[in-house]
């Protein structure tokens, strides 16, 4: 058995080299994103992030840790101004609301991005209706397989609309 | 060289099964191992029907993919099999699955041992090796990755620039090839 070079192409389908990068981490296949279009396509599907999803789970204990230790917490989240909370977290993400702009974030702190959501101002079932301030939950939802931010609204008569973004 | 498993308990009874791999070594291995090999498992029911293997062990099931050493290998794995692929609960238990991993060689090891489980049909196998590949490739360039998987690259010039620029930090720390 001395046959050197020996690569994987020779004998695997797209499948194995596929089943193989879901076993990366996420600094990996950030880095393995300009492989080749084909490839930067195959590892952002939805599919793909599900299997990476589910063979790793030491990229979610640092973000455990991350919440878990107030410097960190304020390194990550922190950085522009105060007011800005927590909503939870799901899958590595983590959901902030900035109470002063009123704008609520989807982070990824494993490749750095964040996406603001569009702001939707609450609609009052009636024009004199009043309501307390408002609260925000964030998961996923397995039927339409994806993340969701809940924003339930209290009037003050009584109606309990649920809004989602 | 006729690999009889070396059985520490001779008066055990336990089925044997007989292996022929691609170099025509044969392999007398326990039922219980083979039978981990999907593959095997389908072949040997398959002549069950036949009603051949009903007259006793004098089967032998060929392997016309997997080289001897390959299959030494993997029996051997087989045998001292890790409890389970489970995703490691905390950095210690991860770092001695890692450990144990890096055991079973280099990538060109691991290529053949992921061939040859793959033909087998041996899930527990795969994944075990499929993993101790992604340790080694995990700080591994781009360039490096490129080449193992016979991966093209196909980005203008500049756009890679732009992004390897953007992400300056997934670049970092990278073994060298």
């Amino acid at each position: 058995m001395s046959h050197h070079h020996r690569r994987l192409h020779h004998d695997a389908p797209v499948e194995l080299a596929r089943e193989i990068l879901s076993r990366l981490p996420v600094k990996a296949l950030v880095r393995f994103l300009c492989l080749s279009k084909s490839w930067c396509g195959l590892i952002k599907a939805s599919d793909f992030m599900k299997m990476q999803l589910k063979h790793s789970n030491r990229d979610r204990t640092i973000i455990m840790i991350a919440n878990d230790d107030p410097r960190q917490h304020s390194l990550v989240l922190l950085s522009h101004s105060k007011g800005i909370n927590i909503v939870g977290y799901c899958d590595g993400l983590v959901c902030v609301h900035d109470d002063e702009r009123k704008e609520i974030e989807i982070w990824n702190p494993l490749i750095r991005r964040c996406k603001r959501l569009p702001n939707k101002p609450i609609e009052k079932p009636f024009r004199s209706a009043e309501y307390v301030k408002p609260k925000f939950g964030f998961g996923y939802d397995p039927h339409n397989e994806d993340y969701k931010v809940m924003r339930p609204v209290e009037f003050f008569d009584g109606i309990k609309p649920v809004l989602d973004f | 060289m006729s690999n009889t498993s070396e059985n520490p308990n001779p008066s055990s009874s336990s089925a044997k099964i007989t292996l022929k791999t691609s170099d025509n070594e044969l392999f007398e291995v326990e039922e219980a191992v083979a039978m981990k090999f999907c593959t095997v498992k389908q072949y040997f029911e398959d002549e069950k029907d036949n009603d051949v293997a009903a007259r006793g062990s004098s089967t032998v099931i060929p392997l016309p993919n997997v080289h001897s050493a390959v299959l030494a290998r993997l029996i051997s794995y087989c045998k001292k099999l890790p409890q389970s692929n489970a995703v490691a609960d905390n950095h210690e238990e991860e770092e001695t699955k890692k450990k144990e991993r890096k055991q079973y060689g280099t990538p060109g090891d691991l290529v053949d041992l992921i061939s040859a489980a793959n033909y087998l049909d041996f899930k527990e196998g795969l994944e075990f090796f499929n993993q101790a590949l992604a340790d080694h490739i995990q700080n591994k360039s781009v360039e490096y990755v490129r080449k193992f998987f016979g991966i093209k690259g196909d980005f203008e010039p500049h756009e890679e620039e732009k992004y390897r620029e953007e992400y300056a930090w997934a670049f970092e720390g990278v073994d060298e090839d």
